[in-house]
């Protein structure tokens, strides 16, 4: 039985939460990682009495500065997404910035699993009408989804595009792994609720929500896949006037 | 001014023949700050973010390495596996293991390799130098 549509939006803010959070963990702590060792290093050679090259003490408290103002800047974009994720009025938005902060967020852990994300942006200017941090969740569930399609086909080195095509009146922003695709009859029950889900790949919750979100924004969300080729993920939204 | 560090008292005498020790880590972070570790204690480093690039290394350099130290989880391959392709390619090779787990699964999968030490992160730099010492040593008796 599938839930209905309002518990589906629920549960999926709190996987996208979730997701979010260890995505986070990751991102913070790689930073968290060259200031301990930027820090460590100058340490022990003071405790040891190496001498340091003062550029190369420059260098590092440098680095540690940087680190932290990425830390910052973490969590300035976390406390953003917290306030705009419900937000679903449309603006113009240039599409790559919603690419960008999903990445942000799943960026990491997708090169911790040796997936390379590669981005090409065609809309030379062009502008869609989005609400920024709904569509980046979307962009995220997307992401997500790609990567365990890419798990589960047991791949170690994978590959996700993210195209953002302008298409006429339309921009798409279309998402495409090379895993193992889908058949036609599991890519029309993937756009029921927890179809999937749990089943360590292929699509769960979040499409359903996902594409609930982009009709909320005037948008929509198509799959084009078949076993063997991938899965696309076509997100198609009104451009800016 | 001095152009460059002075040795560890501990480490000086190998300056003439520094023992390089390959790195290999995906955390630019981790290979950075460890290559530097070494480097200011009198070692070389060759430093590579996978497996694929470590071991390309060492066929191109032979015997070059004295000592390794790989991270468990690599994005190309586990690194217990590499641990077994470094030890065909180069039998007497120490390698450390270094990871961010210390569960039973980690300890489990470490069982019965030729493990030449073993690294929890986040590790410390003194942690890293002794075990490359203790490693080092025991490989040149």
């Amino acid at each position: 039985m599938s839930p209905a549509p309002e518990e589906a939006a629920r549960l999926h803010r709190l996987r996208s939460l979730a997701d979010m959070a260890s995505g986070m963990a990751h991102e913070f702590n790689q930073p968290l990682t060259a200031i301990r060792g930027c820090a460590e290093n100058l340490l022990i050679a003071r405790q040891r009495g190496w001498d340091i090259p003062p550029e190369r003490i420059d260098a590092k408290l440098a680095t540690i500065v940087e680190q932290c103002d990425r830390i910052s800047g973490l969590i300035e974009h976390m406390r953003a997404f917290a306030r705009g994720a419900a937000e679903l009025r449309p603006a113009p938005l240039a599409l790559a910035e919603a690419v960008a902060d999903a990445l942000r967020m799943i960026g990491s852990q997708l090169a911790q699993r040796g997936i390379s994300v590669e981005v090409e942006d065609h809309s030379a200017g062009r502008l869609a009408l989005a609400a920024r941090h709904a569509l980046a969740e979307v962009v995220v569930e997307l992401l997500r989804n790609a990567r365990d399609a890419l798990a589960g086909a047991g791949r170690t080195r994978a590959r996700i595009a993210v195209a953002i095509e302008p298409r006429g009146a339309e921009l798409e922003l279309r998402v495409r792994d090379d895993g193992p695709g889908m058949a036609a009859g599991t890519a029309e029950a993937s756009e029921a609720p927890f179809a999937g889900a749990g089943a360590g790949g292929g699509p769960g919750l979040g499409l359903p929500a996902a594409r609930h979100t982009m009709a909320a924004m005037g948008g929509s969300l198509r799959i084009e896949t078949a076993t063997g080729v991938g899965t696309t993920v076509i997100l198609v939204l009104p451009a800016a006037a | 001014m001095r152009a460059s560090a002075r040795p560890d008292p501990a480490y000086a005498g190998r300056v003439t023949a520094a023992p390089l020790i390959l790195v290999v880590d995906d955390d630019w972070a981790i290979r950075s700050n460890t290559t530097e570790l070494l480097e200011m204690s009198s070692h070389r480093v060759s430093a590579h973010a996978d497996a694929g690039a470590a071991l390309a290394w060492c066929r191109s350099h032979p015997d070059a390495a004295s000592a390794a130290i790989i991270d468990l989880s690599l994005p190309d391959m586990a690194g217990t596996a590499l641990l077994r392709a470094l030890h065909e390619l180069a039998p007497g090779l120490p390698v450390i293991i270094a990871t961010g787990s210390a569960g039973e699964e980690t300890l489990l999968a470490l069982r019965g390799l030729p493990l030449a030490g073993l690294l929890r992160k986040p590790v410390r730099a003194s942690q890293v130098l002794d075990t490359v010492a203790a490693a080092l040593a025991k490989a040149r008796p």
